[in-house]
This record gives structure tokens, C-alpha cells and sequence, in this order.
């Protein structure tokens, strides 16, 4: 890759965190309306439904868990992007895990 | 303009460069004034207008404050206070609010990174007369007494044709699109300059504290103006040619428009909450003496919170029967959205704590602002709650709320900015007193008026509802709260006067008068059109602080650029990262080409207000050959060897390198063009699974011909630009330019591809919402083919005319781009057009 890539990539790890807390927040938002809306899911039967979002949302949590431990792992190199991508990844990945907070509490389609 | 190592002209005196440089960047007098770039100028225009627009809203909220004064008043009619408050929150919103900001960052960010102007000056002028011609368009409207009048969000079905059959909801749709234009142009160019045009040494850590908050700003705006852009796009759609993406009784639904809407409006706050918090960052430290706590906590605590915005927006429709799984999802973020405020506010308590506040009229300005933040985050925190929320809902609880975040979290923070800036703006020395009376009458005036909202909307008076019955109980505050109100108007124009008093009258100040160390203040005051002499070399966060003889180093040119030379405008560019100088950027000077594209851009806007689609069909010409000019006056037509910068340095002209601005300008617009895409996604997409009345009774004709035409034209304008590219790298002029005719043909070919599927496969648009939908997606698709076209073309003729060489090669780096970027869409919109059809 050219050098202005590569540094624009860094840039992009700088905020990766979050766009994996965004991608999770879509894909549980619309999973869960589309399938509300389209009734495959009903009150009597939550459960597919609620499995497969807590499958989503692990899914994403874990990749955001991952990346976190990635940027600890790296090696050193220059100190403020380093240290400020590795705060806002497990910033970021500590932000996924609260979004499935709701799923265990709340009912599903109602 | 190829001799670039001339034999050491003679240095000049300090004097003397002042004089040559001021005569390189200056605007020419008179109506010259119309042609002016220049940051300074232009991001003072945008200030003022946008305080202009702040006092015709203040006069509308007298309006509305003498109408509410007491129970059953006949001074506006319900349709009248309607018009009245809708234009009170789109004024303040839309055209005094995000533009000062805008203007404030056009105005300081060049200064604060220590360089000579923006990356791509042509275009805040632009912005700048779509701001103003956008704005006028509403002001218009309002005194032709067809204001928009379904309030400052719009929702249909109210702002439907049925319901608003007048041109008011127009004027909203179309004025406020034409300003939200110049947002995203902002945008861009922001995001640009700050990623490259930097002082040498500045690297990313070494940015004022202020640059990453119109950092994330900006990037704010990328990603939050373009669905509001879509909405009103589709809403005007609906009222111009009744495709019903918002009339459920065709496959369309309202909600579509609040999600569209509130996917802007909630990042809407931040927008506007940020920049102010940013000032604070920057003048505490200042008056407090001592270092802002936690810089790199704070840019992550920025970071998270630029996201978490994007995801509460459907806060705002808790009341809408949204299931609650949902729901808690946004209340889940909106309770994270805390965190990062709460980093912000400890931060600068304990800067505060730890300093030695001076009492000076911004801090003054900076404790009304946390008073008022903090319990306007309180009643913030109520409403989130979702049952609170239903009982608070429409009410002037609501108003109460939102003023006091509005006015602690923006407007208290700017008047804290302005008084701290002011010596900057004009050189001159304010005292006090003035001041401080007009922020007493300020704060008395807005928590007298604004406090009792909170009991009168929890007694139930309802928000934008134009009289009330005596017998409610109301009276007594209400009138609390207007006689209050004029109390704050009168704090507000001992402002504007004291402002003004001192741009005319006040003593000459000295420069640096507060002692600050970021490099605005390194400068002359009031600023020269060129900024700085010379651009410093900076090695920590406060250059002023560690070196006091800096500016006027950097006055005698001791700095990179110091010696003005062939006639250029010439600013540094630097590595994004470590901040080394890596191009010299040289700048347009005044031209006319914004305005005039400006013009054509409104003569698209209010040809369409008025259904001449004739002549918006012209001005669409009109634009594309401006823009076709606009590019064309810039680039090298000869390769130019590495110049001198000062400080032993050499290095190349823009031009010359592989990812000048123009290259990033294209990455951040089609980053926004890509929300907006992915926003129209998103519509059709809920449509679908939400809508009532879907499946749709008729969906496209199921053929081969028209999807296979487009994919036949990206798969070949794909292979042709990069082709071009390298048969250019490899010097193979004619090659190359032959690829580009082929590029050329294929955005045709899309455009054409893409065409057919409304004309001969589709179901008449205003017959269902998937019609329109497909037929919007196919018409996207249609664009992008066509400037593809426009692009090949333009480069066929640069290559043509001598300005692209294999170093000179911006033109195929941005094409290749645009293609991507149409390679990517274009499949899924064929994805989105196509699938139905064939697996029904
Ligand atoms: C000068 C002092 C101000 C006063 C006395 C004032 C007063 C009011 C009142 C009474 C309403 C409610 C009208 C109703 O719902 O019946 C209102 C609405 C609103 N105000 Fe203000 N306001 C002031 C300044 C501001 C500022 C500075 C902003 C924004 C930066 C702002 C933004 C809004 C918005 C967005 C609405 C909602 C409009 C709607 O419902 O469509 N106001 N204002
Ligand atoms: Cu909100």
C-alpha cells in the first residue's frame, strides 16, 4: 500500500473500535425490527429470535474483544495514536458489551 | 512557474514581506469583495450573517413570548404562531447555530494550525453564498407571509400535500437543503485541513485541543447532514410529483421521516454542543494558568462520544410504538452518551481546581454555561427515561429542556469565545463593564424566563400550541417567563452593541493579551489577510509558551515560507501523522467562480420551488460547467522540481504528489455520498419490512437487458481508469487517454442502463412507495454514471491540454475513486433494483 494509505489506515484503527460498536448497534437494531415487523417472532415463542440476537451481539462483542487485545498486543510505536487507539479500543469493545445489556431484560417484539 | 531554486532573492525586512504577502492574499476592494477565498474574510462573513440570522430569531421568540405572555391573547393566530415557531427553531437552528459555527472554523482553524488558509478555499466562499442564498430563500418566504409552518422537524403527514398544500413546506425542503450544502462542503473541507494542512511538527498530538473538537465535528457533519439531505430530497419528491415514500396508504410511512430526520437531529446537538465545548477546553486553561487536564482523554472521551450520538436518535420517538427491545437499545447508548460528557466535565473541574481562575467576562460566560449545562443534562437524563418521556412529551417541559441545553451548551459557550477572541477579531482592548452588565441581564433574563417552563409543561401546557385558557392555572408563569425573555433580549443586544463598540472605538490591545500559547495568537492583530509571515516549526502543544520570541521570528520570516515568490499563495502541508512538512500547497486567489456556481445552484433550488423544471434541468448545465471550470484553473502544466520552504527544507508542490488535498477532498466526499446512499438503503429497506402495503401490487419487470448494460459498464470503466492510470504512470499519453474516452463511454452506458429501468420496467412511481423507491435508486445510479462521464472526460481533456503527467496525476487517483465508489454502490443498488423481481 502507499504511504498516504497506510497512514490514513491508521487513522481508521484509531476509530476501528467504534466502528465495530456501530456495525453491532445496526445489525441488533435492524435483525430485531425487521424481525418484529415481519412476525417472525411472536410473544409466545421469544426465543429464536432473542438467541439469534445474542448470537449478533457476541459475535460482534468478541471481534471488538479481539481487536482490544490486538492493539495491546502490538508492538510499541509512536506513543499518543498507540496508547489513544488502544484506550478507545477497549473503550469500544466495553461499549458492544453494554449494548446487549437490553437483551436479557427486555421482552422481545412488544 | 518552473524555476523553483532561484539564487536566494534578497531577504526582505519584515516590513517589507508584510507588504508583499498582504498584497498576495488580500481581496481586491469593492465589488471585488465578491471574489474574495480568503479564510479570514469569508469565515467572518459566515459569523456575521449568522448573527444576523441569530437576531431575527430572537425577535421571532419576542413574538412568540409576547403571544404566550397571558391566557387567550389574539396578537398571532394559531396559523400565524405556527409559522412563527416553526421559523424560530429553523432560524436558529439551521441558520444561526451551525453556520457560526462553521464560520468560527473557517476563521480559526487555519490560524490555530499555524497555517495560511484552508484546504480548498473556493469552496467556503461557495458555502458561504449557500448559506446566504439558502437563508435568504426562508427570510423571503417568512416576510411573503409563506413561512414553513409544520415546526422545525417537519414530520409528515403534517408537511405532506394534503395537509400543507401551500408552498411553505417547500420553502423549508428546499432552503434548508441548499444551506445544509454548504455543511457538508464545510465538512469536507475541515475534514481535509485538518488531516493535511498543518504547520511543520504539528503531529497529532500536538493539536490545540480546539482542532480535534472541529475534528470530530466536522466529522459529525459528514455523517449526520446527509440523511436529513435524503428526507428532505424524498419528502420534496412526494410533494412536487406525489411519489409517496411517506403516505402509508401507498407502501410509504411517516416514521421513514422521523428516522431520517432524527438521524440527523440527535447528532444535530453534539454538532452544535461540541464547538462550544471546545472553546471552553481552550480558554480554561488560558485563564486558569494551568495545563487542560487530560488532553488525550478527553480526544477519546470526543472520539466515543462522535459515535454514541449517531446511535440515540430514535430517542426523540420514544412516544411512536417502536417495540421496546428497540427502544432499549437507544436508551442503552443514551445512557452511554453520558460517560464521555461526564470525561469532559471532570476535566475541566479539575483544570479548574487546580489553576488559579482569573475572573474575566468568558469565564463569567464559562460558569453560566456548566450551571445551566448541568441541569439541562438533568432534565435531559429525565426525558430519557421512557415513561417520563410519555408524560413530558410535547410540553413545555420539552422547550424548557431543550433551551437550557441549547443556550448552556452552545450559546454561552460562543459569548464565552467572543469575548476571548475578541482582541483577535479586532485588535482592540474591551472593558468590562458593559459586558458584565449585559451577562447579568443575560443570566437573570434566561433562568427567570425558562425555569418556570419546566412547572407549566409538567402541569400540561403543551409546546407549540399558540393560547391557553385562563382557567389552566398557567398565567402567572407565563408571564414570568416573557417579561424574563424580553430581559434576555435586552442581555442580548448590550452585547451585540458592546461587540460593535469595541470593533469601532476600543484602545489598540497588545497581542497575546490573555498569555495564550496556541499559535492564533502568534499573529498580528487583527490577522492579515496571509495569517503569518512565516509558518513556525512546533514541537509541543504551546509553541507561544515555550519560545516568546516566536512571533516575531516568525514576522522576520525565520519560518518555513517566508520568501513570497512567483506570484503564489503558498501554505504547508504536512504528513498526517508526525506532522513533517511533505507539499507545498499553492492556493487559488479571488475569483468569481463560487458565486457564480452558487448562483447556479440557487437557480436550481428556486426553479424547483416554483416547478419550472425546464429550467432546472439548465441550471443542472450551468453547475456542471462551473464546477468544469472551478476544477480546470487549478494544477501544474509542467512537472516542477521540489521547492525551497525555509529552514534548509525542500519540498514538492501538491501537484506533484501522489495525495494532494484534492485527493482527500474526493475520500470525504464520497464518504458522505456514501451515508447518504447507505441512509437510502436504509429507507427502502424499512419501508419494506415496516411499511404497510407491501409487498408491493407490482414489482419491475423481470428482464436481463438493463442490469447486464450496467454491470457491462462498470466491469469495463473499472478495467479502463485503471488501464489509463497505468498506461499514464508508464508515459503512454495516447493509451491513456484512449482508457479515458472508454471510462467516458461507460458512465454513459450506466447512466443510460440505469434510465431505462424507470421508463420501460418500473410501475409508475406515485403508484406505490417501492415504484418511487426504485425509481430514486435507479436515478442515483443514472447520476453516478453520468459523472463518471463528466470525470473521464474532464481528464481526457486535462491529458489533452498538458496538465497531467505521470507525477500529475490527481486526475485518474480521484477517478479511480469515483469508479470504486460506483462499483460498490452500483452493485447493490442492481442488488436492490433487480432481486425482488427475480426471486419472486
Ligand atoms: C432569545 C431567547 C429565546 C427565547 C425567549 C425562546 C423561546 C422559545 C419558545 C417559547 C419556544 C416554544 C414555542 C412553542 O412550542 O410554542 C421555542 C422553541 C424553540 N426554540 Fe427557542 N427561544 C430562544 C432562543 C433559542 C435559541 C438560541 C435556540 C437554538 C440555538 C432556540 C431553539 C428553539 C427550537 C429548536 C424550538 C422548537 C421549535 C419547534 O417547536 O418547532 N431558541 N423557543
Ligand atoms: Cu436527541
Amino acid at each position: 500500500m502507499k504511504a498516504p494509505w497506510r497512514d490514513f489506515w491508521r487513522l481508521v484503527l484509531l476509530i476501528a473500535a467504534f466502528l465495530i460498536w456501530s456495525l453491532a448497534f445496526i445489525a441488533l437494531y435492524g435483525v430485531h425490527g425487521a424481525a418484529c415487523a415481519a412476525g417472525w417472532a411472536n410473544a409466545d415463542d421469544p426465543w429464536p429470535l432473542r438467541l439469534t440476537l445474542i448470537g449478533v451481539w457476541a459475535a460482534l462483542t468478541l471481534a471488538a474483544a479481539a481487536f482490544a487485545l490486538w492493539t495491546w498486543r502490538r508492538p510499541a510505536k509512536d506513543g499518543f495514536l498507540r496508547r489513544s487507539t488502544m484506550a478507545i479500543a477497549v473503550i469500544g469493545a466495553l461499549s458492544t458489551a453494554w449494548l446487549g445489556a437490553p437483551l436479557f431484560l427486555v421482552r422481545v417484539c412488544a | 512557474m518552473t524555476d523553483q531554486t532561484p539564487g536566494a532573492p534578497a531577504p526582505l525586512s519584515a516590513i517589507g514581506r508584510h507588504k508583499a504577502l498582504e498584497r498576495l492574499w488580500g481581496t481586491p476592494p469593492g465589488w471585488g469583495a465578491l471574489s474574495a477565498v480568503n479564510h479570514s474574510t469569508v469565515g467572518l462573513r459566515f459569523i456575521i450573517t449568522s448573527f444576523v440570522f441569530f437576531l431575527i430569531g430572537g425577535v421571532l421568540a419576542m413574538l412568540i413570548r409576547a403571544q404566550l405572555a397571558g391566557p387567550e391573547t389574539d396578537f398571532l393566530d394559531a396559523a400565524a404562531y405556527a409559522q412563527v415557531f416553526t421559523m424560530h427553531g429553523t432560524v436558529m437552528m439551521f441558520l444561526f447555530a451551525i453556520p457560526a459555527i462553521e464560520g468560527l472554523a473557517l476563521y480559526m482553524l487555519p490560524k490555530l494550525l499555524g497555517a495560511r488558509d484552508l484546504a480548498f478555499p473556493r469552496l467556503s466562499a461557495f458555502g458561504y453564498w449557500c448559506y446566504l442564498f439558502g437563508g435568504s430563500i426562508l427570510i423571503l418566504a417568512m416576510l411573503g407571509g409563506v413561512a414553513p409552518d409544520s415546526g422545525w422537524f417537519m414530520y409528515t403527514p403534517l408537511s405532506s400535500k394534503p395537509y400543507s398544500p401551500g408552498i411553505n413546506s417547500d420553502v423549508w425542503l428546499i432552503g434548508v437543503t441548499f444551506v445544509e450544502v454548504s455543511a457538508v462542503c464545510a465538512a469536507v473541507e475541515f475534514m481535509t485541513t485538518v488531516l493535511k494542512i498543518r504547520t511543520g511538527g504539528m503531529a497529532l498530538h500536538r493539536m490545540p485541543i480546539m482542532v480535534w473538537y472541529l475534528w470530530v465535528t466536522a466529522a459529525m457533519m459528514l455523517f449526520g447532514f446527509p440523511p436529513l439531505i435524503l428526507g428532505s430530497v424524498l419528502l420534496e419528491l412526494e410533494r412536487a410529483f406525489d411519489w409517496p415514500f411517506f403516505d402509508p396508504t401507498r407502501g410509504g410511512s411517516p416514521l421513514l421521516w422521523q428516522h431520517l430526520f432524527w438521524l440527523f437531529g440527535h447528532p444535530e446537538v453534539y454538532i452544535i454542543f461540541l464547538p462550544g465545548a471546545g472553546i471552553i477546553s481552550t480558554i480554561l486553561p488560558v485563564f486558569t494558568g494551568q495545563k487542560l487536564v487530560g488532553y488525550a482523554w478527553i480526544i477519546v472521551a470526543l472520539i466515543a462520544l462522535g459515535f454514541i450520538s449517531f446511535g440515540i436518535w430514535a430517542h426523540h420517538m420514544f412516544a411512536t410504538g417502536i417495540p421496546h427491545l428497540s427502544l432499549a437499545f437507544f436508551s442503552a447508548a443514551s445512557t452511554l452518551v453520558v460517560i464521555p460528557t461526564a470525561v469532559q466535565i471532570f476535566a475541566w473541574l479539575a483544570t479548574l481546581l487546580s489553576g488559579r481562575p482569573r475572573i474575566t467576562l468568558s469565564m463569567l460566560y464559562f460558569y453560566g454555561f456548566l450551571s445551566t449545562f448541568v441541569i439541562g443534562g438533568l432534565t435531559g437524563v429525565m426525558v430519557a427515561v421512557v415513561p417520563f418521556d410519555w408524560q413530558a412529551h410535547d410540553t413545555h417541559f420539552i422547550v424548557a429542556h431543550l433551551h437550557y441545553v441549547l443556550m448552556g451548551g452552545f450559546v454561552f459557550p460562543v459569548l464565552a469565545g467572543i469575548y476571548y477572541w475578541l482582541p483577535h477579531f479586532t485588535g482592540r482592548k474591551h472593558l468590562e463593564g458593559l459586558g458584565r452588565t449585559a451577562f447579568a441581564l443575560i443570566m437573570i433574563g434566561f433562568n427567570a424566563a425558562f425555569l418556570p417552563m419546566h412547572l407549566t409543561g409538567l402541569w400540561g401546557m403543551p409546546r407549540r400550541v399558540f393560547t391557553y385558557g385562563g382557567e389552566m392555572g398557567w398565567d402567572l408563569l407565563n408571564l414570568i417567563s416573557s417579561v424574563s425573555g424580553f430581559i434576555l433580549a435586552i442581555g442580548f443586544a448590550l452585547v451585540v452593541v458592546d461587540v460593535v463598540q469595541v470593533a469601532r472605538f476600543g484602545r489598540r490591545s497588545r497581542r497575546n493579551p490573555w498569555g495564550a500559547s496556541t499559535l492564533e495568537w502568534g499573529m498580528p492583530t487583527p490577522p492579515p489577510a496571509y495569517n503569518i509571515g512565516s509558518q513556525p516549526h512546533v514541537t509541543s502543544r504551546d509553541p507561544l509558551e515555550d519560545d516568546p520570541g516566536l512571533p516575531a521570528a516568525l514576522a522576520r520570516g525565520d519560518g518555513y515560507l517566508g520568501q513570497p515568490r512567483n506570484g503564489w499563495r503558498e501554505t504547508l502541508s504536512v504528513h498526517m501523522l508526525s506532522g513533517e512538512p511533505d507539499q507545498v500547497i499553492l492556493l487559488p486567489g479571488p475569483t468569481l467562480i463560487p458565486l457564480w456556481t452558487a448562483l447556479a445552484t440557487g437557480m436550481f433550488f428556486v426553479s424547483f420551488l416554483f416547478k419550472l423544471y425546464p429550467l432546472s434541468a439548465i441550471a443542472f448545465v450551468l453547475i456542471v460547467i462551473c464546477g468544469w471550470r472551478w476544477m480546470w484553473a487549478s494544477g501544474l502544466r509542467e512537472d516542477a522540481a521540489p521547492v525551497d520552504i525555509g529552514r534548509g527544507q525542500t519540498a514538492p508542490l501538491h501537484a506533484m504528489t501522489a495525495d494532494p488535498p484534492t485527493l482527500w477532498g474526493m475520500v470525504f466526499t464520497l464518504m458522505a455520498n456514501g451515508v447518504f446512499f447507505g441512509a437510502l438503503i436504509f429507507g427502502y429497506l424499512f419501508l419494506w419490512v415496516v411499511a404497510p402495503a407491501w409487498p408491493p401490487p407490482a414489482l419491475l419487470a423481470r428482464e436481463p437487458v438493463t442490469p447486464l448494460l450496467v454491470l457491462a459498464g462498470l466491469a469495463t470503466g473499472l478495467a479502463a481508469v485503471w488501464r489509463g492510470a497505468r498506461a499514464n504512470g508508464e508515459s503512454r499519453t495516447a493509451d491513456s487517454q484512449t482508457w479515458l474516452l472508454v471510462s467516458a463511454a461507460a458512465g454513459a452506458v450506466i447512466a443510460g442502463g440505469a434510465l431505462a429501468v424507470p421508463i420501460f420496467t418500473a410501475p409508475a412511481p406515485n403508484s406505490h412507495a417501492y415504484a418511487a423507491a426504485v425509481t430514486f435508486i435507479s436515478g442515483y445510479l443514472a447520476f453516478h454514471g453520468l459523472i463518471a462521464a463528466i470525470l473521464s472526460a474532464y481528464a481526457w481533456a486535462r491529458s489533452r491540454d498538458g496538465w497531467i503527467s505521470p507525477q500529475r496525476a490527481v486526475e485518474f487517483s480521484a477517478l479511480r475513486l469515483w469508479w470504486l465508489y460506483l462499483g460498490a454502490t452500483g452493485l447493490i443498488s442492481l442488488a436492490l433494483l433487480h432481486g425482488p423481481a427475480w426471486m419472486s
